[in-house]
């Protein structure tokens, strides 16, 4: 005998849970930023995770112990040792040499001057311009791969990306929360690293010799606000630099399934950029004229590697006036950086959201 | 509603509803078929054990249900929900084990557990906590719950895993051989466990190898070969389809004499074996008095005629053969 049909919610209308068990909100972005709070929860316990961190405020701190001695040992010199070389012992390359005589007190300023000059790299606001010029240093921001690859592959090497995809929230929620966990993680990194390189150098100040100035006069002066903006700029591009490779590296995870897959693949794509640019630089010199020397002269400016480095160089004009501009505007490469980006999370997700999960 | 919706008819007696429909549900990886044309149906409440020997499409089927997989062919209809266009409204309501337990092996199992509340839709605030210590005494990990799960056992690796399974109170369970790894105690527990969510009113779809439990917990079964399903059906009845007489004669002579007879006897007698003295007869018990009448009409008197019930291993054995069933037999004894 047939009934008219009842529809599910009647059917099966959702059975009360537990009293103990209390749901959150459905919505799309609780949901995600529920999934964030769970990446950031096991990338802060992860022991790989720490190790990374720990290795990067180890290197800055034994950074500013060997600077911290190198300015002692130039406070205890001798003045004598602060004049130019003479142009007699000169060697290829050396720009400035004087044989001139130069007076007791003319080398006590001349240590002086060298002495300020040192101590601004453990002093603020030098020391911002220092540590945010060490974490653009490529060597320094292939770390950002390590500290983010496993996000990733490791749930396929685990196999708990099965278990996360069947929690209840869509494949494309979880992949938006590693990289929102991603992007977090690198501010929070590198922004605890910036302090402790700020803080350390506050403290071993005093080896420098110079009597240090709690009063920053500098934002009465044009000069001293352009610095702090383009260091608190290079910071952020730093970030952007650093998160941009930990995107690839999750992109990577993704195709590879794996961890190896995440950091081999980003290092492989950094390295065959740098490769690529030699390359084109010496076609460029092989074809010098016509349609392909306007070409392989143009593939360089859309490549990941030189428009980030170019948002660094034209921000090292302004806190070193001997860096030159880069070739590069800044509104290209950041329109540049960004379409990577999406490109890279977009293609992650695509191929997240489409796979069969065999692991 | 986007999607087509299953809709279950629901007679006035209390026929419990379906909580989970396949109809003609296929999966090919390139040209293996390793789901075919299935055809499933797992009631509300009941304890419903999937069995296969290994490669017979079980993990297959249990991934489609979870969305893991895209079917090929055919829909699969869970809380009368299409999977394929509903899979984030039925997904909060079940939990379950895939093949082996997953973790992360570098958090404690507290802290797995924290991860996957989140993961699950809980808050994460005080109640949550408290729901994980919950989880924690009920799988007896309380003691283990600051260490490191790579430290686990595999049998505290497979409670973990329960742990995570039960942690937002799901309405179905799917367990994919959740014993594995068990000690007596352990398995015994599991058991009780999963009669106690049948006592509930969940939901549990139970994948073993170890039959023997499957015949105590479960109601229903199917049985999957090479993709294809076998049977389907009450436990009680795939049980009684195996009931035996065992007749005991008094000499050899005599047993010859009855093996004779009775296999060019009544046709409700199906099958009759000999082994010694006594005599295995495929035919219903309830016809024992009229095998002692028929016998005693041979001059043939038994010294004994008594039920044999059969097993769920023996008629697993029997439905998929015994090459294939003893290597699936032979995949816990390892």
């Amino acid at each position: 005998m047939a009934i008219n049909p009842i529809s599910p919610e009647q059917t099966f209308p959702q059975a009360d849970r537990s009293a103990s068990v209390e749901m959150g909100r459905r919505d799309y972005l609780s949901t995600v930023w529920r999934l964030t709070r769970m990446e950031l929860y096991k990338l802060y316990r992860r022991r790989y995770s720490q190790i990374v961190l720990a290795t990067l405020l180890g290197l800055v701190a034994s950074g500013v112990v060997v600077i911290g001695f190198f300015d002692m040992s130039q406070a205890n010199a001798p003045a004598s040792n602060f004049a130019p070389p003479r142009c007699v012992s000169l060697h290829n390359g050396q720009q400035y040499c004087s044989n001139q005589t130069f007076s007791q007190a003319q080398l006590e300023r001349a240590k002086t001057a060298a002495m300020q000059e040192n101590a601004q790299s453990l002093g603020l606001p030098g020391s911002l311009t220092a540590i945010v010029t060490v974490l653009s240093i490529n060597l320094i921001t292939t770390l950002g791969i390590l500290l983010l690859g496993p996000l990733v592959g490791t749930e396929y090497g685990m196999g708990t990306i099965r278990l996360l995809f069947t929690r209840g929230p869509t494949r494309l929620q979880c992949m938006l929360a590693k990289v929102v966990a991603a992007l977090i993680y690198t501010m929070v990194a590198l922004l605890l690293v910036m302090a402790a390189y700020i803080v350390l150098g506050m403290i071993f100040y005093p080896m420098t010799g110079e009597p240090y100035s709690y009063t920053f006069s500098f934002f009465s002066q044009a000069d001293f606000r352009i610095m702090l903006s383009n260091a608190l700029l290079l910071g952020l591009i730093d970030i952007v630099y650093w998160f941009t490779y930990g995107v690839m590296a999750l992109f990577f995870g993704s195709i590879g399934r794996s961890t190896a897959a995440a950091i081999g693949g980003t290092f492989a794509w950094y390295t065959l950029e740098i490769l690529l640019i030699y390359l084109l630089e010496f076609l460029q010199g092989v074809i010098p004229t016509g349609a392909l020397y306007t070409f392989f002269k143009g593939v360089p400016d859309y490549l990941l590697f030189n428009n980030l480095n170019s948002l660094v160089q034209n921000r090292l004009h302004f806190l070193n006036n001997g860096n030159p501009l880069s070739s590069i505007s800044d509104l290209h490469a950041c329109i540049v950086v960004a379409v990577y980006l999406v490109v890279l999370v977009g293609a992650s997700c695509l191929i997240t959201m489409r796979r069969d999960v065999t692991s | 509603m986007k999607g087509f919706m299953c809709m279950n008819e629901i007679t006035l007696e209390q026929v419990r509803p379906s909580v989970i429909t396949t109809n003609g549900l296929t999966k090919k990886f390139g040209n293996m078929v390793a789901v075919d044309n299935l055809h499933l149906e797992i009631r509300r409440g009941d304890v419903f054990g999937f069995l296969g020997p290994n490669g017979s499409g079980k993990t297959t089927t249990i991934r489609m249900l979870l969305g893991l997989l895209k079917p090929t062919a055919g829909s699969i209809c869970i809380f009368g929900l299409d999977n394929a266009t509903h899979l984030q409204e039925i997904l909060p309501r079940i939990g379950g084990i895939i093949e082996a337990p997953v973790y992360y092996s570098y958090l404690s199992g507290r802290e797995n557990l924290r991860a996957f509340a989140l993961a699950s839709g809980m808050t994460g605030g005080t109640k949550t906590k408290r729901r994980v210590e919950e989880m924690l005494e009920l799988v007896d990990l309380t003691a283990q719950a600051k260490d490191a799960v790579s430290k686990y056992s595999l049998g505290m690796k497979q409670r973990l895993a329960i742990g995570i399974a039960l942690l937002a109170d799901p309405e179905l369970v799917l367990l994919d051989e959740p014993t594995n790894g068990l000690d007596p105690v352990g398995v015994q527990e599991i058991r009780q466990m999963i009669m106690r969510l049948a006592e509930v009113g969940k939901t549990v779809m139970l994948s073993s190898h170890i039959l023997s439990e499957v015949q105590q917990v479960c109601n229903r079964v199917a049985i999957l070969q090479k993709g294809r399903m076998i049977r389907q059906g009450e436990v009680r009845d795939l049980l009684r389809q195996g009931e035996r007489l065992l007749v005991r004669m008094n000499t050899r002579e005599e047993a010859l004499a009855a093996l004779t007879w009775l296999r060019s006897g009544p046709a409700w007698v199906a099958r009759v074996e000999l082994q010694g003295v006594e005599l295995q007869i495929d035919a219903p018990v309830a016809r024992s008095s009229e095998i002692v009448a028929l016998l005693a009409c041979q001059q043939l008197y038994p010294a004994e005629i008594r039920p044999w019930q059969t097993s769920l291993e023996e008629i697993f054995m029997e439905l998929v053969g015994p090459e294939e069933g003893r290597n699936g037999m032979a995949a816990l004894a390892g």
